[in-house]
């Protein structure tokens, strides 16, 4: 199990968190006046260093409040099961992991 | 980063409570003609407005390296974009003077209609806020779990 594959998880379980507070916020705001509804998205960049993915912070457009509310549950929901399933790829690769090293010991 | 999920909601949870006891205050009040001013009772309601103090509260607690935050492994955030997630607050509480349409004429402002709408709407927040404060907690449970792997 490569170090790379962990780091790649590990990254898309930080920005599914990171993407949990700001859907957070969008739900506690939806009532609140003049406030500016935001969602991130990743979307890959190209430099010197290769291919990289950022978060990209964006507006969202929904009718307030009961729209801007469900779009928040619904991407809630969305970015949970995202979450769990990197978070049974983290246990499968750890479980592996200890596997091959269990083997290796024996 | 799952900690701000619940502050946040939290917020929202204790917003909405707070817009959920004026309401009871206005349906309770709705034949209420004379109040310790003297005049009829007028609907109350809560102005929210997004709560800084918590965000400056929280990049305090972060420290000068707020940065930090920004950037996870392989992933980048411009900062320049970035505002962190703020949770919600009491702004004012407001008294509408003017009657409701369907409020009866000659008694308060409150329409118990209005006001029934308004709880469940306000309702329907509340219960938002604590699906959001159960993913993270879900969330959480998940990375301790991993961490007992690891």
């Amino acid at each position: 199990m490569s170090e790379l594959a962990f780091t790649c998880v590990e990254s898309g379980l930080r920005f599914a968190q990171q993407r949990a507070s700001v859907l957070a916020a969008d739900t506690a705001n939806a009532r609140t006046p003049d406030f500016q509804p935001k969602d991130v998205s990743l979307a890959p960049v190209r430099d010197a260093g290769g291919m990289h993915f950022a978060t990209m912070l964006h507006a969202v457009q929904a009718a307030r409040p009961v729209g801007l509310l469900e779009y928040a549950m619904a991407a809630q929901g969305q970015n949970a099961v995202r979450y769990h399933a990197l978070a049974d790829q983290e246990r499968a690769m750890l479980h592996e992991l200890r596997t091959v090293a269990d083997e290796a010991r024996h | 980063m799952a900690s701000d999920a619940y502050a946040i909601a939290a917020s929202g949870m204790a917003a909405q409570q707070t817009q959920m006891d004026l309401i009871a205050a206005n349906l309770a009040n709705v034949s209420t003609i004379r109040t310790a001013s003297g005049g009829p009772y007028h609907p109350r309601t809560a102005v929210l407005q997004t709560s800084g103090a918590f965000a400056d509260e929280l990049q305090a607690a972060q420290g000068s390296g707020g940065d930090d935050l920004l950037i996870t492994a392989g992933l980048t955030l411009d900062a320049d974009d970035w505002q962190q997630p703020q949770g919600v607050e009491v702004a004012a509480i407001v008294e509408d003077a003017a009657s409701s349409p369907n409020a009866t004429r000659n008694e308060t402002g409150v329409d118990p209609i209005e006001q029934m709408v308004a709880l469940v709407a306000a309702g329907r927040s509340y219960d938002a806020n604590v699906a959001v404060l159960q993913a993270a907690k879900q969330m959480d449970m998940e990375a301790s779990d991993i961490s007992r792997l690891a």
